[in-house]
């Protein structure tokens, strides 16, 4: 049926028509026109023409309504339900208004009349209904695109009209608010508020203002839920700035908070279909008549009245002139027109009301001569409207697209990518040249782990379903990796078949980076808490043991799900507590026992005065693997706060064994003590019978003695003497360390004292050849102290500095008061201490290595002194130089405290032995 | 020349070097020493035994251990090195009784092993003993 050569660029047009003449005729008008070259095939029918179309390959379809097998409007409906995207032409021999328009309301895209049609007009029609057709299917399937993400979209999406109720919603509002399009329709939009959130948006005057505005309320749910959400309002308004409605974009932030993005902005719905007008047709003879007009044409100009008194050119010029918007584009339009009479025209006229009128314009031929011109109007106002509303909104949604942290993608069937947006590029690195028709999504996963993905996404592909929140690594065209969450929903052609997925993903690595630092310090403390030595519970504000670690474990010999979940002492097994909870009341602190129990107090002022508690020994007794056992916990409790809770961590030390070996320590010690006292005395005794038996032979009551004999009886009884010193040292030590010594305070004369030990060494200084001197304060008021013991003190670092001090050399007392002390210095001019021996002279034992001259001492003298001033609440400095002399300086408060503490120096002693006993 | 020593000992009286910081023991000893016929030489610490028994060349030395200066081991360890005086016996008459302290001692050979305080008539047969087994060799 092909009757033109096959050009593969030329329009194909399928012309039905049962009358033989009239396809002839259309045949040969079209070889007149522009359109010369077209492929045109005929059918007779529609039966024939369905045939044809089937096969497909058609740019437009030219019928007649009477057909042998259908008529009227029920041809141009088969057409249109047949091939709803071809533009389809009437040519019609019924010159009927109604008819037309109604041709044109069933979606016909022109009704031309059989014998007023020329090849231009025809030629012009067929490209005018194919330009529009094209222009209504874009305008669809951006529509359409818009509409999906519209519908998708995880916002909800709501339009008011000027009366602010509700005409257009996504299904996420649906969602969101909890109800029916029922509920919803022409709902006024001040329902969907609190009033107090109503009346702060209402301030906003937002429709006044016109501003876009973003801000944080509440909506409330059809059961009266209120939910938090995130609103972008926005006023719509019409090319005169007229307001026409409002756009809310909500945000579900109850649920969202957690994610950080800026999802969308808002998004506009069209109402976008085109509008068909018939045409005004008028047509002029050279002279300035009308010749030839239709009703469209005088109702499009207002000219239906004046046609009763007959219309000419120039007046309907005028009153066409009237009308415009600018009167001179109707002069440069005719100028232009009638100055090349054989030329087409057609323009646009903007007319004052609004309207805007698309006019063509050509030349009208009567046997090759121009015999006027054919003027054809239309009203293009809606379509224009429309047109630059669907402009407008798809600039809106392009900008919402571009500037928004989401990629909106299309994929085929395959996974190939048909459309991204070019937010892309940030993201991945690609420009949408680069993924469009090139690349699978599958292309862009990471190696590693987008095996899966790909999996999962091909089962979502293969059942169709939408898809929400998948995450996913991708690989950056630089090589680098992102994380996207994505969304997506399938799009399926008129026969219901998949053609593709639409949706969104959203760049969520920083979030992922987030989340992985946070597990991965949450498994590091994890691990910590685990490992830790010490046994620690987190305990919440009601005391339920929420965490324990293995130490704990350890400690009671019970596994997790017996101490989780309950109270301390049931958890660590305290036989004042229950492990059984009863009648959901819980057995720990109830009882009598647990009055005292500090580990509750411990807990207790943790948590409720927020005050941290530490080394509270506690032996609580417990029940593990059968028995009884007390074992000694150290308890710190410290109050933390976690997600604005309060918690306490209880941390449990099991110190038994060192609390065991500290009391075998304490023990050992004093039988020590006890076996040096006892050991002591019992010398002391034989000692006194030998120092006397001595003294006899030597005094000569039993006898004359020779100079051999008292010479050997000397040697006895001076070491009788000194084991007799050794021993009450030892003795006096002993004492002292052990906290027994008694001290007698009394009221007493310093000046006395101190002169008694000056006198009770002279004899030694005269011996060994030392100059000793001692010089007082008059008049020292009394003190308060242990007259012996202060003898003792005195007597001891005179001894010391005599013994340390060369023949010849002095050795100087002084003694005087500062304050509320006296103060007793000894000095001397002996071998002197050297400096890293100095703090270390009053330990005991300690004896200063003195290359050459070995002093005889138990190492025990200063320790003494030391401990005695100390307990008298006084103190002892030492001053030395080696080779020059020492100096010893003790302050001795006048009126001591009362019952001075003696102190054991036996602490340090305690610990070493405990730490090298571990 | 050993001859002419060995002459010359038995000729006069075995001589004692006597070696402890504490006078009053030096005293009674050697009191006692001298008693039953021995020569006796005192030292109050190590370096002055070391000096005394390289002029006096005792027969028998009693060492003390703890010294000034000098102490008892090391005075062994100092007379055994010596090729002139290693073969001195020595009779260590000391205040320390432990093991550890008699093994030190007894590593560098002495003739016996005498702790403070002490039988005089014990210590003179075990000076006796040593000396008359020096004599013997």
């Amino acid at each position: 049926m092909t009757e033109q050569g096959s050009n593969p660029q030329a329009i194909k047009i399928l012309i039905i028509e049962d009358d033989l003449i009239d396809r002839k005729s259309l045949q040969r008008l079209l070889a007149k026109s522009s359109l010369a070259d077209a492929v045109v095939e005929t059918a007779d029918s529609l039966g024939q023409a369905k045939e044809a179309l089937k096969k497909g390959g058609f740019d437009i379809v030219l019928s007649d309504l009477g057909l042998p097998d259908s008529h009227g409007m029920e041809t141009i409906r088969a057409l249109r339900s047949l091939v709803p995207e071809l533009p389809l032409v009437v040519l019609s021999g019924l010159d009927d208004e109604a008819t037309a328009i109604q041709a044109l309301q069933q979606g016909v895209q022109d009704y031309l009349i059989k014998g007023r049609v020329d090849s231009q007009l025809l030629g012009r029609s067929i490209r005018y209904a194919m330009e529009r057709k094209r222009a209504e299917r874009q305008m669809r399937v951006a529509e359409q695109r818009y509409r999906t993400i519209f519908e998708n979209s995880a916002v909800a999406i709501m339009l008011a009209d000027e009366q602010q109720r509700l005409i257009s919603w996504n299904r996420f509002t649906e969602q969101l608010l909890c109800m029916t399009p029922e509920d919803l329709h022409h709902r006024q939009i001040s329902s969907l508020y609190p009033p107090e959130e109503w009346q702060r948006i209402r301030a906003l005057n937002l429709r006044r203002l016109g501003m876009q505005h973003h801000l944080e309320t509440k909506m409330v749910r059809k059961d009266g839920q209120l939910v938090d959400v995130d609103i972008s309002l926005s006023v719509l308004k019409d090319a005169e700035d007229r307001v026409i409605g409002s756009i809310g974009v909500v945000h579900d932030i109850t649920e969202q908070k957690k994610a950080k993005e800026s999802l969308e902005r808002s998004f506009s719905l069209l109402h976008a279909t085109l509008e068909s007008t018939a045409d005004g047709i008028g047509a002029f003879d050279n002279s300035g008549q009308l010749t030839s007009f239709n009703q469209k044409f005088l109702q499009m100009w207002g000219l239906t009245e004046l046609a009763q008194s007959g219309l000419t050119r120039a007046r309907i010029i005028e009153v066409i002139k009237a009308q415009v918007v600018d009167p001179q584009v109707v002069d440069r339009v005719l100028a232009s027109a009638y100055s090349q009479p054989e030329q087409a025209r057609s323009g646009v006229l903007e007319l004052q009301d609004g309207r805007v009128i698309e006019y063509h314009c050509q030349p009208q031929r009567l046997a090759g001569q121009v015999t006027g011109r054919v003027w054809s109007f239309r009203d293009i106002t809606e379509r224009r409207r429309t047109l630059e509303a669907l402009q407008q909104s798809e600039d809106r949604f392009r900008q919402v697209v571009e500037n928004a942290q989401e990629w909106v993608w299309e994929v085929d069937a395959d996974g190939l990518y048909t459309y991204v947006s070019p937010i892309v590029q940030q993201i991945l690195g690609y420009s949408p040249d680069e993924l469009v028709g090139r690349l699978h999504y599958y292309d862009l996963l990471d190696p590693d782990d987008g095996a899966t993905v790909r999996r999962k996404l091909q089962e979502v592909f293969a059942r169709q379903d939408a898809f929400k929140g998948l995450e996913s690594c991708n690989r950056c065209k630089d090589g680098t990796s992102v994380w996207l969450a994505s969304s997506g929903s399938p799009l399926f052609d008129r026969q219901g078949r998949l053609i593709g997925y639409r949706g969104v993903s959203v760049d969520i690595t920083e979030r992922r980076r987030l989340h992985e630092i946070l597990d991965r310090k949450q498994r590091n403390l994890e691990a910590i808490f685990d490992a830790a030595p010490v046994g620690m519970l987190l305990v919440d504000s009601q005391t339920i043991v929420r965490r324990a670690n293995d130490a704990i474990r350890q400690l009671c010999g019970k596994d997790y799900p017996q101490i989780i979940n309950y109270l301390p002492g049931q958890a660590l097994g305290c036989i004042y507590a229950s492990s059984i909870i009863q009648d959901g009341t819980h057995t720990c602190g109830v009882s009598e026992a647990c009055k005292d129990c500090a580990l509750i107090a411990t807990i207790r002022q943790a948590l409720e005065m927020g005050i941290p508690v530490h080394g509270i020994e506690i032996q609580p007794t417990i029940y593990v693997d059968g028995k009884d056992v007390q074992p000694s916990l150290s308890v710190s409790c410290e109050p933390v706060i976690i997600d604005g809770a309060k918690y306490a961590v209880l941390s449990l030390h099991d110190i038994t064994a060192r609390v065991k070996a500290e009391k075998e320590m304490m023990e050992a010690m004093e039988l020590k003590s006890q076996f040096i006292s006892t050991v002591s005395h019992e010398l002391r005794t034989p000692l006194a019978s030998m120092k006397e038996a001595v003294l006899i032979v030597l005094d000569g009551v039993a006898g004359p003695i020779n100079d051999d004999q008292r010479h050997f009886l000397d040697i006895a009884k001076r070491n009788i003497d000194r084991l007799w010193r050794l021993i009450n040292d030892v003795l006096d030590f002993q004492k002292l360390h052990s906290g027994r010594m008694q001290f007698n305070m009394q009221p007493n004369d310093m000046t006395k004292a101190v002169e008694e030990a000056y006198t009770t060494m002279l004899t030694y200084a005269s011996k060994r050849q030392i100059h000793m001197s001692f010089s007082a304060q008059p008049n020292l008021p009394k003190g308060t102290f242990d007259s012996d013991r202060v003898i003792q003190v005195v007597t001891n670092l005179l001894s010391n500095a005599i013994k340390f001090t060369p023949e010849g050399g002095k050795v100087t007392l002084d003694l005087s008061k500062q304050g509320e002390e006296f103060v007793i210095k000894v000095s001397d001019t002996g071998l002197g201490i050297p400096k890293e021996a100095l703090p270390r002279i009053f330990e005991r034992f300690y004896r200063v290595q003195r290359p050459g001259r070995e002093i005889k001492g138990t190492g025990l003298g200063l320790a003494i002194v030391k401990a005695i001033v100390t307990a008298h609440g006084g103190r002892i400095e030492v001053e030395s130089e080696v080779n020059k002399g020492t100096t010893f300086t003790v302050w001795l408060p006048v009126s001591p405290r009362p019952a001075p503490a003696p102190m054991p120096a036996a602490g340090d002693t305690l610990i070493e032995g405990i730490v090298s006993g571990h | 020349m050993l001859g002419l020593f060995k002459l010359k000992k038995t000729a006069s009286k075995p001589k004692i070097l006597l070696v402890d910081d504490e006078q009053d023991l030096l005293s009674t000893v050697s009191y006692r020493l001298k008693y039953a016929q021995y020569d006796v030489v005192t030292a109050s610490n190590g370096q002055e035994a070391l000096e005394k028994a390289a002029a006096e060349r005792p027969d028998l030395i009693l060492l003390d251990t703890n010294m000034p200066v000098m102490n008892g081991h090391e005075v062994l360890r100092q007379l055994r090195a010596d090729p002139d005086l290693k073969d001195i016996p020595v009779i260590m008459l000391t205040a320390r009784a432990a093991p550890e302290d008699v093994s030190v001692a007894s590593s560098y050979g002495i003739a016996d092993y005498v702790t403070k305080p002490f039988d005089f008539n014990e210590l003179i047969s075990k000076v006796g003993a040593a000396v008359k087994r020096d004599e013997d060799r």
